[in-house]
């Protein structure tokens, strides 16, 4: 049984259609990667699932299902659910990350209790047991002197620090399934090899599905098991990581492949050579 | 080195700026390289890495504290505005938000134009010529110059941003992680352009960058920068094959490939990139480049 | 450059002991504090300190500060002690000041978080419900208020309370329009937070450096306001304020400045230091100042 089973969704933003009728499914434990240039809606996607995207917008999900497997085996349509199922749903079943640790992580508070409020919210535990916790959960994301950091706010902390706060947040109360939306854009390169490697860690420990939002076929090729690519709202190929990389069927990815400049590809060359584009690029 | 004057020559360059009363951040401390003509430089690094300002350095945005810029053998540094503007035209910059670097209520082809005015090298129709001869060079339709930026898409603004840059004919095209912003497919589209363009014109390229994927495919030479100094430079294949510096491999293996066969195993690392903010007085250790192979100088380590 | 900040930031301090630091740092604020305290002090112990009712005669009308048969700051044309006025006038003063403020911060609070915090038709509604108060001359709308429910200290309170709301309103719509559109405010909705708890706990707090200024104008508004209002005879005759005695020795004010001087002193020096107070808490509550 899927974990997360999207069929059919769409999105509109008035006449736009910015969903366009995505189906995909997300297995427990499994890492779905979602890849797409800026407008492929794949964010958007996301958002949706959450039930994050119709809030003081003029957005509107208008058709399809996005059936969620609870605890307890019944399933959910998220999209037919009231507001405070959604809530207790939120952050404690299905968690999120975002791009950008800075504005994602709230200024006037120190990151422990940003990671306590979650805990709060959905544990009901006082503020000493919900501080502990969060004490345990940077252990968990690997913040070295955590007693320390734990007390600072997100303006004093690096952006892979802070990215492992968000992290942590996301995974305080063991969700079932994380959406990380491009967590690692944002980051300088070792720091986003960093984080990369935090996730499949963290993963093999809470057997957490992750949903991986990323324009980084680099990204994708290195954490995803399978992949879903999408773009102008459509999901245009999906399957395994090895089959979309090495046998994609459609122009569409085999276009955007050709035009990503993988490493160690140039090996052997003297001079610089220009991308033979290929499929819907040429 | 080449027996030949290189286009541009940095010399012991070095660039501070205040942080507070007490602190100054390094930003680029005693680089020295050359830029040959019809050649990419590409230089990389992290944030914070001084690359940038060494980009801005060159094209005398900042002024060094101390150090020298040769152009064409010509040592820029000293030169005041009037004595400088003539050599400004052999120097251009393109930045990596094409949305920002136009004005959102001047016709493109305006844009294109305007530095051929400010020179006063052509005038109306003379300049709007021009102006197509540029926009057709950059594969975009002649038809387009009447139309205002946000009419055209990120890649396509690039494309003018470039086509703008070219319009006095420079040598050099510095290029501030120029192609950053682009969706993946519009990035090698224009990667492709500005490889043409080298071809056509033999231009140079000082290709600023974060992203090693991308300049292994554009660069002919390689300068890394960790924090403010250069700490390996060299030919491109010296740097990607062999990289010698502890720095430059641990970038390289942080790059994610973008092929499932090729996966790494990442160690679980909390580094933090250093900062390049010192008390007054004080300063970086300098590091000392010796030669590992043709061309390739390395910081030594201990 | 958040790396540099973080290297120049190495011994930050965090939590309210941080926010009392940086308020500290502030000069010009800790000044408006002792100012402030000391007049606090003054209206609060001064007229039992120093025995002279306000509104009784003391001695000959129109002595002049210094006179050696007067008090220290003269009287008035009934021989009323000015010094006495002003220890005691400071009471009504300050109390309408801060009750007024509090009401029309509370109020514009309100409004303002619901109108920016959804949007919408809510926001076109109260919005447009503010516009009318706004629209309308304050001074004249609290004059016809107490002309409709007549004076006395609460009533007056009222009256000016009601006038000022809309600036705060409008302060907090345009700080929650531009907050609720933050990745934090995304995130928190993700962890599972409600409408309530976000406006409450996530907005509330980011929007306060400029909201407390705004209290603090708020504060020295009413002050003006209400001492306007005395002076144009428009509140309770029995209670004296500082505006009331300007207000009383209006006809007085070129044959006998010290009448009108003194108690209008007393009211530039308080607004002056509370608006330094302002000043004082806005870096303080900008975690991104402390520790510079």
């Amino acid at each position: 049984m899927s974990l997360l089973n999207v069929n059919d969704l769409t999105v509109t933003f008035d006449d736009l259609t910015a969903v366009d009728s995505v189906t995909f499914n997300i297995e427990p434990g499994e890492t779905l990667g979602v890849v797409g240039e800026s407008g492929s809606g794949k964010s958007v996607t996301a958002l949706s699932i959450m039930r994050l995207i119709e809030m003081g917008t003029r957005a509107e999900i208008s058709r399809g299902q996005v059936d969620f497997t609870m605890p307890d085996g019944s399933i959910l349509n998220l999209l037919n659910q009231d507001e405070a199922t959604m809530r207790s749903i939120r952050g404690n079943q299905i968690a999120m990350v975002f791009q950008e640790p800075l504005t994602s992580l709230n200024p006037v508070y120190p990151v422990g209790e940003q990671i306590a409020e979650a805990l709060r919210i959905h544990e009901g535990l006082s503020r000493k047991e919900a501080m502990s916790r969060a004490r345990e959960m940077f252990d968990l994301v690997r913040i070295p002197e955590a007693d320390k950091r734990i007390g600072q706010y997100p303006h004093e902390m690096s952006g892979g620090m802070r990215q492992r706060v968000m992290i942590a947040i996301a995974l305080c109360c063991g969700p079932r399934l994380l959406i990380a939306d491009e967590p690692t854009t944002a980051l300088d390169v070792t720091i986003q090899a960093q984080i990369l490697g935090l996730i499949k860690q963290l993963q093999v420990e809470t057997g957490t599905a992750v949903m991986l939002i990323t324009h980084d076929m680099g990204v994708i090729a290195e954490v995803a098991d399978r992949v879903v690519v999408m773009n102008q709202s459509r999901v245009v190929e999906q399957g395994p990581v090895d089959q979309i990389f090495h046998a994609a069927k459609e122009p569409y990815t085999q276009g955007l492949l050709s035009a990503v400049p993988r490493l160690g590809s140039m090996a052997g060359r003297d001079n610089p050579e220009a991308f033979q584009l290929a499929g819907t690029l040429q | 080195m080449t027996s030949t004057e290189p286009l541009v020559r940095v010399e012991n360059v070095s660039k501070r700026f205040p942080a507070d009363r007490h602190a100054q951040v390094h930003a680029v401390t005693k680089v020295s390289l050359d830029i040959g003509h019809g050649e990419t430089l590409a230089v990389v690094g992290e944030s914070g890495c001084g690359k940038s300002t060494l980009a801005n350095l060159i094209i005398r945005l900042h002024d060094p504290d101390e150090g020298r810029v040769l152009l064409n053998g010509l040592d820029i540094t000293q030169l005041g505005p009037r004595e400088l503007r003539p050599h400004r035209k052999t120097m251009q910059i393109i930045f990596q938000d094409p949305f920002a670097s136009l004005d959102p209520r001047v016709r493109v082809g305006t844009a294109v134009a305007e530095p051929l005015r400010v020179h006063g090298i052509a005038t109306g129709e003379e300049a709007e010529e021009r102006a197509g001869t540029l926009f057709e060079l950059v594969g975009l339709n002649r038809s387009m110059l009447q139309n205002f930026p946000h009419q055209f898409s990120g890649g396509q603004r690039q494309r003018v941003c470039i086509a703008r840059a070219l319009a006095l004919n420079p040598e050099l095209v510095i290029a501030d992680e120029a192609v950053s912003a682009l969706d993946v497919s519009v990035q090698a589209q224009v990667m492709n352009l500005m490889l043409d363009l080298q071809r056509e014109l033999g231009l140079s390229y000082l290709f600023i960058s974060h992203d090693l994927a991308v300049v292994e495919r554009i660069a002919h030479r390689v300068a890394v920068m960790y924090l403010g100094q250069v700490v390996e430079l060299g030919p491109r294949r010296a740097i990607f094959e062999n990289p010698t510096h502890s720095y430059t491999r641990r970038l390289l293996d942080a790059v994610p490939i973008a092929d499932p066969h090729q996966r790494r195993t990442r160690p679980l690392l909390t580094d933090e990139i250093p900062s390049p903010v010192w008390q007054r007085g004080q300063g970086p250790e300098l590091v000392e480049l010796i030669e590992a192979g043709p061309g390739h100088f390395v910081a030594r380590e201990d | 450059m958040t790396d540099l900040g973080m290297a120049i930031e190495s011994s930050v301090e965090t939590g309210g002991r941080g926010a009392f630091r940086m308020f500290l740092r502030n000069k010009p604020a800790v000044v408006g504090s002792v100012v402030f305290i000391l007049i606090v002090l003054v209206t609060i112990f001064g007229p039992g300190i120093y025995g002279t009712e306000a509104h009784k005669m003391a001695a000959g009308p129109f002595l002049g500060p210094g006179d050696d048969a007067g008090p220290l700051l003269g009287t008035d044309y009934l021989g009323r002690d000015i010094l006495a006025g002003v220890i005691t006038g400071g009471r009504t003063t300050l109390f309408v000041a801060a009750v007024a403020g509090a009401l029309s911060m509370g109020l514009g609070l309100v409004v303002g978080s619901l109108a920016g915090y959804f949007g919408g038709w809510v926001d076109a509604l109260l919005m447009r419900f503010t516009e009318i108060f706004q629209a309308m001359p304050s001074l004249l709308f609290s004059l016809v208020l107490i002309y409709l429910i007549g004076p006395g200290t609460w009533k007056e309170t009222l009256a000016i309370g009601v006038t000022m709301w809309a600036l705060p309103a409008r302060l907090t719509r345009a700080e929650f329009l531009r907050l609720r559109e933050m990745e934090f405010v995304k995130a928190s909705r993700a962890i599972g937070s409600g409408d309530l708890r976000i406006m409450t706990r996530t907005i509330l707090p980011n929007a306060m450096p400029p909201l407390l200024v705004a209290a603090t104008l708020l504060v020295v508004i009413a002050i003006l306001f209400h001492a306007g209002l005395a002076f144009l005879g428009m509140v309770d005759i029995n209670t004296v304020s500082w505006g009331s005695i300007m207000g009383k020795n209006r006809g007085y004010t070129l044959t006998a400045w010290w009448t009108v001087a003194f108690p209008g002193l007393a009211i530039v020096t308080t607004g002056l230091s509370i608006a330094l107070i302002g000043d004082g808490l806005q870096d303080a509550f900008n975690p991104k100042l402390r520790g510079r």
